[in-house]
């Protein structure tokens, strides 16, 4: 499984300079054609810090009530990465749910799964987080200075 | 004066090799100041120049050698600068590099090469091949140096000022000493010809030594501010994700601490902090707590 590089893909996605969590998912949207909606869930969360569903008209991220607005923006990029790598159609082994797998558990009251713990695609979008974090950070433009960095 | 900007660009590279560790676009520059760097020290400024000489056949390999790396110091310099211009790179962008086979060939051309000799090439500037050796080395700086002042226009009366302005005299003292290889090689003013060229050396270095000092104080008033704000607050939360066994691997903290500017440090930090507050369902203390939050408001200011 060839991951393509993350500040690359994050270039194509955002270009160069920076950008906001708004044209992301505007931005995104065009690329999935479905509106993105992003929920805050005032649930039980647990372990969780974030999950992604997608519905035939429409992809939900649902993320809990955070005091720390950096990390509560790390974990919609999180998600929003997995929305991006999707796009992609590169074949994964991932760590999701499959639809049989969905299908079969729809009356369930919970499911718990476990993946191979370190998957390959968390640390894609955990480092696709990472890099916009770095362009949603930056003040005016996020090319490094060559002689003053 | 030599000395002086021998020093500068030992302190420009020691100072700035952790970013280049970290950033791409610092490399060049970083490359120039060690080609800078070089080239002094092939010249003879730390260790005498027959020492040097000696060790490649003692008949003045240096002097072509200093040549070289003088240039491509000023290429890697330019090749930075269009970076901060955002030139594309056209043809003329590897034209000065042209020059260093001309150079090798006419150097290889230049009879009676030994001794070895600081004045080699006043020395022998009676031969065409110097003075094709010598020409064609200053034209190529020259144009090299003048492609960057055209370049940093835009900047010239922002921080790049001192640039600018060594960069004239740099020009200057090339403009010299092409005067002076073609009036004492095709005219009989050898005398004035000779009173130009002795302008070369204090022009050359003392525009080099500004353009580096100036480019040494940007970069320390840039990163001074920068290591008291975030410094203390990356260390500590380095310590504190090797102490609570954050991370899969104990080398990750450090390895985000090198690898990262230190406010992405610090957010990286703060994240994986989270995360393992949020995957172990624990909090921390209400101190730890409360210096986090901390850090977390100052990141925010600074966005």
């Amino acid at each position: 499984m060839a991951l393509p590089p993350v500040p690359e893909k994050v270039r194509e996605l955002c270009g160069d300079g920076t950008t906001s969590m708004k044209e992301v998912i505007d931005r995104l949207t065009v690329i999935c054609e479905k509106p993105i909606n992003l929920i805050e869930y005032k649930e039980s969360w647990g372990a969780l810090t974030a999950f992604k569903a997608e519905f035939e008209d429409r992809i939900n991220v649902y993320f809990p009530p955070q005091k720390s607005r950096h990390y509560k923006l790390h974990c919609i990029y999180h998600e929003l990465g997995h929305i991006y790598l999707e796009s992609f159609r590169i074949p994964l082994a991932l760590p999701d749910l499959s639809e049989e797998m969905l299908r079969e558990t729809a009356d369930a009251i919970s499911v718990t799964c476990r993946s191979v713990p370190n998957h390959p695609v968390e640390r894609w979008v955990e480092d696709f987080a990472f890099e916009m974090s770095k362009k949603t950070r930056a003040r005016s433009s996020s090319d490094p200075d060559p002689f003053l960095s | 004066m030599k000395l002086l900007l021998f020093a500068l660009l030992s302190a420009l590279c020691l100072l700035r090799i952790p970013s280049v560790a970290k950033v791409t676009e610092s490399r060049a520059s970083w490359l120039a100041s060690m080609f800078g760097l070089t080239a002094l020290y092939i010249l003879g400024t730390v260790t005498p120049l027959e020492v040097i000489d000696s060790y490649l056949g003692g008949i003045n390999v240096t002097n072509l050698l200093q040549a070289i790396f003088a240039l491509l110091a000023i290429f890697f310099f330019n090749d930075s600068v269009r970076r901060l211009a955002n030139v594309p790179v056209r043809w003329t962008y590897y034209a000065p590099l042209l020059s260093i086979p001309i150079m090798i060939v006419s150097f290889a051309l230049i009879e009676d090469k030994a001794p070895t000799a600081a004045d080699f090439i006043d020395s022998r500037m009676d031969q065409l091949a110097t003075a094709t050796y010598s020409g064609t080395y200053m034209l190529a700086l020259l144009f090299t140096v003048l492609r960057i002042i055209y370049m940093l226009r835009h900047k010239a009366r922002g921080p790049y000022a001192t640039f600018s302005a060594g960069l004239l005299v740099v020009a200057a003292a090339c403009s010299c000493h092409i005067t002076y290889v073609v009036l004492f090689h095709f005219s009989p003013w050898d005398a004035f010809a000779q009173a130009i060229g002795s302008w070369f050396d204090r022009l050359f270095y003392l525009g080099l030594s500004v353009t580096a000092a100036g480019w040494l104080i940007l970069f320390l008033s840039k990163q001074l501010p920068k290591l008291r704000l975030w410094m203390i607050d990356a260390l500590w939360l380095t310590a504190l994700r090797i102490r609570i066994n954050a991370d899969q691997s104990r080398v990750s903290p450090a390895w985000d601490l090198f690898n990262e500017t230190l406010e992405n440090g610090v957010y990286k930090s703060l994240i994986v902090l989270h995360n393992y507050q949020r995957g172990n369902m624990t909090m921390f203390p209400e101190s730890v707590q409360g210096r986090i939050s901390q850090i977390e408001a100052k990141l925010d200011a600074q966005t």
